[in-house]
């Protein structure tokens, strides 16, 4: 057996760096009679500001309040000011059952470097994971681990 | 009078190879054992599935999965529990070599599994557990650490030698990684009733065995002060008289350990029972590399339906 596992969210991680809190991910829907959109809000400054894509299968029960006014589209894809009212209808459904909405998502030392970990390397992967995108794609935890 | 069938199994063996099953200092549990056989005049040689960054070395190598280490082996990394014991041994005036498994998936493994056996032309193998988790079948509430336990168990079953055992010692030890007892008693009911269960051998501090387990593990926890092993430091504070939340070393400060007379105690098996009802056996056998065995282990817990929850032992 091996043992000894520490387990840090990246926006913890990120925050003692001086980076932004991570993001959300959100679907919305830029007509409610057509399609839907995916939205992303950009980090940093202008985190609020969202593009879409257009993603036609994707079911519209609810988001028709408000979206079209506010959004615009630039060569082929769709942006718009995000109100906290827009995120919190943007978010994805949850149901009240007790179950996550996602795998806990992250990255784990162990698979590739085994026992040859150092503050470096952590710091150097939380990085990679925010450069890459995979941040803003909702993995947001680096496991330590060590033996 | 009153001896263990696994000392019976073990009578007829001649040429012993005694590895640790899951990575890291399982192989110094395995030590009592190899002493205890050198004593009765079996040879006897030492393997481990490591979790050392291992040097390339491919002159040392009987198959790309193994390299055979020695007190001599380059370092890459300050974490080599391995070579570290070769020099314990070359200060007892022997020199050995330590044969050190990569941690890939069960093929490359058994490859090289197969070549340390035909050079050797060993007729045993004794695969030894620090921790009761290599018994965990797959439904378990907590597996602990499976996936290096795992593959060792299911590569070795493959091989065609006549003797293939496994050992666990340190009863409780791995509560800390979520493993629950009851199931692991559980398992050895279960492997009673499959023929697969060959007893315990108690180990006690005034062994001449034990005494020099004892010495060669605090010799390399003193060579390597920032991986002190939990495992063995605390099979050693049983081994002592230590009991409950009795920490030895810094690196478990948090948890609540139960250092108990249990730990010191072998359970000892036949591997092919405990092989045999491992769930997800099968898709192990193919799998080629460590995150193959990741994404095996993944998928068969997500197709798992019926998940065992954690039952009390009622004392």
């Amino acid at each position: 057996m091996r043992i000894s596992t520490i387990v840090v969210a990246l926006s913890a991680l990120l925050a003692a760096a001086g980076t932004p809190s991570v993001g959300v991910v959100a679907r919305m829907f830029r007509d409610s009679s057509r399609g839907s959109a995916l939205a992303r809000p950009v980090l940093k400054d202008e985190w609020r500001t969202a593009s879409f894509k257009t993603c036609r299968d994707a079911p519209s029960p609810e988001f028709t309040r408000g979206t079209r006014a506010q959004a615009r589209q630039e060569g082929g894809e769709w942006s718009m000011e995000l109100t906290e009212r827009l995120l919190q209808l943007c978010a994805p459904p949850v149901l009240d059952n007790r179950v996550a909405r996602t795998p806990p998502m992250g990255w784990n030392s162990w698979n590739h470097f085994g026992c040859d970990v150092s503050a470096q390397l952590i710091r150097e992967t939380a990085d990679a994971m925010v450069a890459s995108g995979l941040r803003d794609g909702g993995y947001q935890y680096v496991v330590i681990d060590d033996c | 009078m009153l001896t263990s069938p696994f000392l019976q199994e073990l009578e007829s063996a001649r040429n012993v190879l005694v590895a640790g099953v899951g990575g890291g200092f399982d192989i110094f549990s395995g030590l009592p054992l190899y002493f205890g056989l050198q004593a009765d005049g079996k040879q006897v040689h030492l393997a481990n599935l490591s979790f050392s960054h291992l040097p390339a070395e491919p002159e040392a190598r009987l198959a790309p999965a193994v390299l055979t280490v020695t007190a001599t082996t380059p370092r890459v990394t300050d974490y080599f529990p391995e070579k570290h014991l070769c020099q314990w041994f070359r200060g007892q005036g022997q020199d050995i070599a330590i044969y050190c498994f990569e941690r890939t998936g069960v093929q490359p493994l058994l490859e090289a599994y197969r070549a340390v056996v035909a050079h050797l032309a060993v007729d045993t193998v004794i695969l030894v557990d620090g921790g009761t988790d290599s018994l965990m079948r797959g439904d378990e509430h907590g597996l602990g650490t499976p996936q290096e336990d795992i593959a060792s168990i299911t590569a070795v079953h493959e091989l065609d030698v006549a003797r293939k055992l496994l050992v666990c010692l340190g009863f409780g030890i791995d509560h800390y990684h979520g493993v629950c007892h009851a199931h692991f008693l559980e398992a050895v009911a279960e492997l009673t009733r499959r023929g697969g269960y060959l007893g315990t051998v108690s180990l006690v501090a005034d062994m001449a065995e034990v005494r020099r387990y004892r010495d060669a593990t605090e010799t390399v926890f003193a060579l390597m002060p920032h991986h002190v092993s939990i495992v063995s430091s605390s099979i050693l504070s049983a081994l002592a008289g230590l009991y409950g939340d009795s920490h030895a070393t810094a690196r478990a400060e948090g948890s609540r350990l139960w250092i108990n007379p249990l730990m010191p105690i072998y359970w000892c098996f036949r591997l092919g029972p405990v092989a045999e009802r491992i769930l997800y056996r099968d898709a192990m056998l193919e799998t080629r590399s460590y995150m193959d065995i990741n994404d095996t282990i993944n998928e068969f817990r997500l197709r798992c339906t019926a998940i065992r929850p954690p039952m009390a032992i009622p004392l």
